[in-house]
């Protein structure tokens, strides 16, 4: 390795570095100094000018109603989502990773959803939970109620979990195996000498040991989750009632097909700042568990 | 140490900000290539859905007028009205000839992206072509800022073999294919209507649960443009209920009276109490007329532009006229589509844009053709004589635009005027979707009027 | 009794195993049975429930026909393949030269770029569409091709997988190829590059993903046909012809499918560089 710090040196590291640099400035960096001053304005709605208006986009959101319960449905969302997708990735992982006869077969199929993307997820579900649709007559056929899933408030939102963990359980059940792959074998071993059963040896000491995988787990997964847009672009449109209506798909609307990016701006904001603290949090939080 | 990485990160900051910075202005770098000065750019509706009808009428046009180039852009419903606000909000909109949606040619007006028509085809053209309904329409404040393309109208479509086998008693005066078709058979059928009373029961009578598993498998009535302001409105208007306020600044003590509630109520209803609505009509991408031909659910109140498809269907349907409630008077949905000058191109192609614009919906060629490709209730006195006099239209179901006529002249209530309609019609859809979902029918209007005030008040 | 137990939870094992298994493939296994069948029969066999659902009976190509038929979607794909390709291309390229640079070389900055390097992957990028939208515009790039292949190429995920890699090359082979006279480049080139290529894999993999499954950017930033993304495509397929239930999961068939059939052989690549981050980090 070149050790020295000449500009020679620094000179060939940038020009290796630029092409990918810039890009990730300009299309990565540069939209959040841009996110944060355009929040500051808003455009007439006559005259299309771009005027200052300070604060005053921020303080419309704070005493909006449908913006306070975009937050809500965004956080509702997270909070049952993250620990369903990270528990079911667990059980996957633990199960494809038992020693037993074609557990290969499963891993293959488990693997599946990874190629199978969230529109094309979206439309199958929504196959399924229609009116008249499978799930229906599945519960007709145990004699269970009816629901009128797509169209109820109660509903909707499980819909969306339900479609987002169908394909994200898949993805997140790589690293929970990686994490496990991570634990030596030994250690099961020592474990079952002790005469501990399966149920202690996973939460004594495989939960403990992959505490770092599923800290990351949680955190990219929560990162991913805040903008939740494609199933309620395609399916239910932030509804029935504003159920669903997550806050990136409210910002979303209100940008453009209201042509109102002000307030727009304000709400991704408000999402950057709400999923900044988030996963600080989670780092913090977690990590001090250690 | 710790210095250098401070000092590093402040040129950063100053690096970023630097890049951003010229984006704050939001303002767009020299406009791109303008394209000859004789190319007309058309953001359009896609008409019908599928094919590219604006683009034919638009070769056409290039056919007799080989100088000038003409590019249509057809976006369909759901992605329209994205698109257009999107591309107004840039700098160089880049569109010449914009097809908009009658009810949102007024806040266009306000905002300046239209040119009031009469500086290019003189006002009498219009007022000796254009029939008084769609006149009223396009203009605003005084100026005609649009040309209308057509009109609507709309039916109640039965089918006729569900009906008599559920028991259920036709309407006084309908439509079949063998019925001709005058000016007095048409007032006698736009006045022997249901009331909503006889068309629920009716609906009623045809849910069917055909094979006993408990869940319904046909369903009774089902207004085409689910929870859409423009087939909603009757169900207030026809009891009077008025939108918004005369000056379209305000839904306060308009939408939100009792005479709203009820409607909305009544819309719910459909859904929640008397079952006769399939639900699955509420998701995105139901096919409307699709479903009613399959047999899925026996009545359909929706435009006419479905007439041909249904009449040369397999099923025996009957077209009746529109319901009213007992208390009230029949109104019907109006208004369609319009096509204008944008202001932002320059003053060459406005006048080559007002050109094919007075081919396309004045002319007798013009308008003739568009009625061929599309079969929608014209606006123009010339269309509208041929419907009602010549013997092409004597025959079912072109015939049928005769009823249009009348209820252009009769029924017909145009939806609100209002530079603020874009809100308006997004409160009013959701008061009544939330009530098909299920929400109670006062706070769903309520609701909707906090909502649609809220977004007005941030723009006035 | 020993052995009953390990039979006992091995049967477990493949029930729920068998359970979860056809919950993944049950959807794709319908819909391509469904799409090979003629309009009328795509939604047998589901309500009631009977195994008419799974089997192409009667059996028919003309759902895909009508696919392939549909102007839209066919250049929407033929759009796809192009920016993905692009993108594998030039997006391995420049952040296999970043992570080389980063892994190699010593720098004024290095610190600090690499903090925002890694913070750039961080943050999802969706998040920022609204505001990237803003700047691409003011570039006069909106509706263009390279809209949708630039923002995608610098991938701070691709570029750590590329420092991970490098930083474990041991010095000695850059020495002894030194000793032998190669310059810098031929040192990257004859000995650095053929070793990278399980990583090259792994980096093709994730921008091949992000491309092939990129929704919320194509939406906004592309208007005419000709430039659009297959997901969106998709979407738009669905909502106007829903009613053509066989085309539209003759689509999704199709839209599965391309990822699979490159997924599946290559998928110790692909676990291995979507992990690497997991890891170290």
């Amino acid at each position: 390795m070149l050790t020295d710090r000449s500009w020679r040196v620094n000179i060939k590291a940038y020009s290796f570095l630029l092409p990918a640099l810039c890009l990730i400035f300009i299309f990565r960096i540069a939209p959040i100094a841009n996110v944060i001053g355009q929040s500051f304005l808003r455009s007439d709605y006559i005259t299309r000018a771009k005027i200052f208006v300070g604060i005053k986009n921020y303080m419309d959101l704070f005493t909006d109603r449908s913006f306070w319960n975009s937050v809500w449905v965004t956080i509702k969302l997270n909070l049952i989502i993250n620990p369903f997708q990270i528990s079911i990735s667990i059980i996957m992982a633990l199960l494809i990773s038992q020693k037993f006869r074609g557990r290969l077969f499963y891993r293959a199929l488990f693997f599946i959803p990874l190629g199978v993307s969230l529109p094309v997820t979206t439309i199958y579900f929504s196959i399924v939970f229609r009116p008249g649709g499978v799930m229906n007559f599945l519960l007709n056929a145990l004699n269970m109620p009816i629901q009128n899933f797509l169209n109820s408030p109660h509903w909707a939102l499980w819909i969306v979990i339900i479609i987002a963990s169908w394909k994200g359980c898949s993805f997140w059940m790589i690293f929970i195996l990686a994490g496990l792959q991570n634990i030596p074998d030994d250690i099961y071993e020592a474990s079952r000498l002790e005469g501990a059963g399966p149920f202690r040896t996973f939460f004594s000491l495989t939960l403990p040991l992959l505490s770092k995988t599923i800290l990351f787990v949680l955190v990219t997964d929560t990162a991913a989750n805040f903008m939740m847009f494609i199933p309620v672009f395609m399916l239910t449109r932030g509804g029935p009632d504003n159920s669903t209506n997550v806050l990136m798909y409210e910002a979303y609307k209100t940008t453009f097909m209201q042509g109102d990016m002000g307030h727009g701006m304000a709400m991704v904001v408000f999402l950057l700042a709400m999923l900044i603290s988030i996963l600080l949090f989670q780092f913090m939080f977690l990590r001090d568990k250690d | 140490m710790r210095k250098t990485v401070l000092i590093q990160f402040i040129m950063i900051m100053f690096l970023i900000f630097g890049l951003a910075l010229p984006v704050f202005a939001g303002g767009q770098q020299e406009s791109a290539d303008q394209g000859s000065e004789k190319e007309l750019k058309v953001f359009s509706y896609q008409f019908l859905g599928t094919q590219n009808l604006v683009q034919e009428m638009a070769d056409t046009y290039m056919e007799a007028h080989p100088d000038v180039k003409i590019i249509v852009e057809e976006y369909p419903w759901n992605s329209y009205f994205e698109n257009l606000e999107v591309r107004f909000a840039a700098e160089n909109p880049d569109i010449d000839v914009l097809v908009m949606d009658i009810p949102m040619m007024a806040g266009y007006a306000e905002r300046g992206f239209i040119e009031d028509l009469r500086q290019w085809i003189p006002e009498d053209e219009f007022t000796s072509k254009v029939a008084a309904g769609s006149l009223a329409a396009i203009t605003y404040n005084g100026s005609i800022m649009a040309s209308p393309l057509q009109n609507s109208d709309q039916y109640l479509y039965i089918n006729k073999d569900m009906a008599l086998e559920a028991g259920v008693e036709l309407p006084e005066v309908y439509v079949d294919k063998d019925t001709v078709i005058t000016d007095e058979f048409a007032k006698a059928w736009g006045e022997g209507s249901w009331t909503w009373d006889e068309a629920v029961a009716a609906a009623r009578k045809m849910v069917k649960d055909t094979n006993g598993d408990g869940i319904t498998d046909v369903y009774g009535l089902h207004l085409e443009q689910a929870a859409r302001l423009y087939q909603m409105q009757p169900l207030g208007g026809s009891r009077g209920g008025q939108i918004v306020s005369p000056d379209g600044t305000t839904v306060k003590g308009y939408f939100d009276q009792q005479v709203w509630v009820d409607a909305v109520q009544f819309y719910g209803d459909l859904f929640n109490k008397y079952k006769v609505e399939p639900p699955a009509s509420l998701l995105p991408g139901y096919d409307n007329r699709a479903e009613l031909v399959k047999g899925s659910y026996a009545m359909m109140i929706g435009g006419g532009w479905n007439l041909k498809a249904i009449m040369n269907s397999d099923k025996n349907f009957i077209v009746a006229a529109h319901p009213r409630f007992k208390d009230g008077v029949t109104t019907t949905p109006t208004g369609s589509w319009v096509t204008g000058v944008t202001a932002s191109t320059s003053d060459t192609k406005k006048a080559l844009a007002a050109e094919f614009i007075k081919w396309w919906s004045l002319s007798e060629e013009g308008t003739a053709m568009w009625y061929d490709l599309t079969n929608e209730l014209p606006a123009t006195k010339y269309m509208l004589d041929q419907l009602a006099n010549s013997p092409k239209f004597d025959e079912f179901p072109r015939s049928a635009q005769r009823l249009g006529v009348y209820q252009v002249l009769n029924t017909a209530e145009a939806r609100p005027v209002t530079p603020y309609y874009q809100f308006v019609n997004e409160g009013v859809d959701k008061a009544f979707l939330d009530a098909a979902q299920g929400k109670d029918a006062k706070s769903a209007v309520m609701d909707a009027v906090e909502l649609i005030e809220k977004k007005i008040g941030r723009v006035k | 009794m020993k052995k009953t137990n390990l039979r006992l939870t091995h049967l477990i094992f493949h029930i729920l195993s068998i359970i979860l298994g056809l919950l993944f493939i049950l959807p794709i296994l319908w819909s391509l049975m469904a799409s090979l069948r003629p309009e009328l029969s795509v939604m047998q066999g589901l309500a009631p429930i009977s195994i008419k659902a799974l089997i192409p009976n009667p059996f028919t190509l003309s759902n895909y026909q009508g696919v392939f038929a549909n102007r839209y979607f066919t250049l929407a794909l033929i759009n796809t393949f192009y920016v993905v390709i692009f993108s594998v291309v030039f997006g391995v390229i420049i952040n296999a030269l970043a992570g080389f640079a980063f892994a190699a070389f010593r720098f004024y900055g290095k610190r600090i770029l690499f903090a925002i390097v890694i913070s750039s992957f961080l943050i999802p990028g969706d998040i920022l569409t609204i505001p990237a939208y803003n700047i691409v515009e003011s570039l006069g790039l909106i509706d263009t091709k390279a809209a949708l292949i630039l923002p995608a190429l610098g991938n701070g995920m691709v570029i750590f997988m590329f420092i991970q890699f490098f930083k474990q090359i041991p010095d000695s082979i850059r020495e002894a190829a030194l000793i032998d006279g190669a310059s810098s480049l031929q040192v990257l080139f004859r000995i650095y590059v053929p070793l990278t290529i399980p990583t090259m894999i792994g980096g093709s993999l994730m921008l091949f993903t992000m491309q092939w499954e990129a929704f919320l950017w194509p939406l906004v930033v592309s208007r005419s046909v000709e430039n659009q993304m297959i997901q969106v495509a998709l979407s738009t397929f669905n909502q106007q012809y829903q009613t053509a239930w066989g085309q539209v999961l003759g689509a999704a068939t199709l839209l599965c499918f391309i990822p699979l059939f490159i997924l599946m052989p290559l998928q110790k690549y692909y676990v291995s560089s979507v992990t690497s981050g997991a890891i170290k980090g």
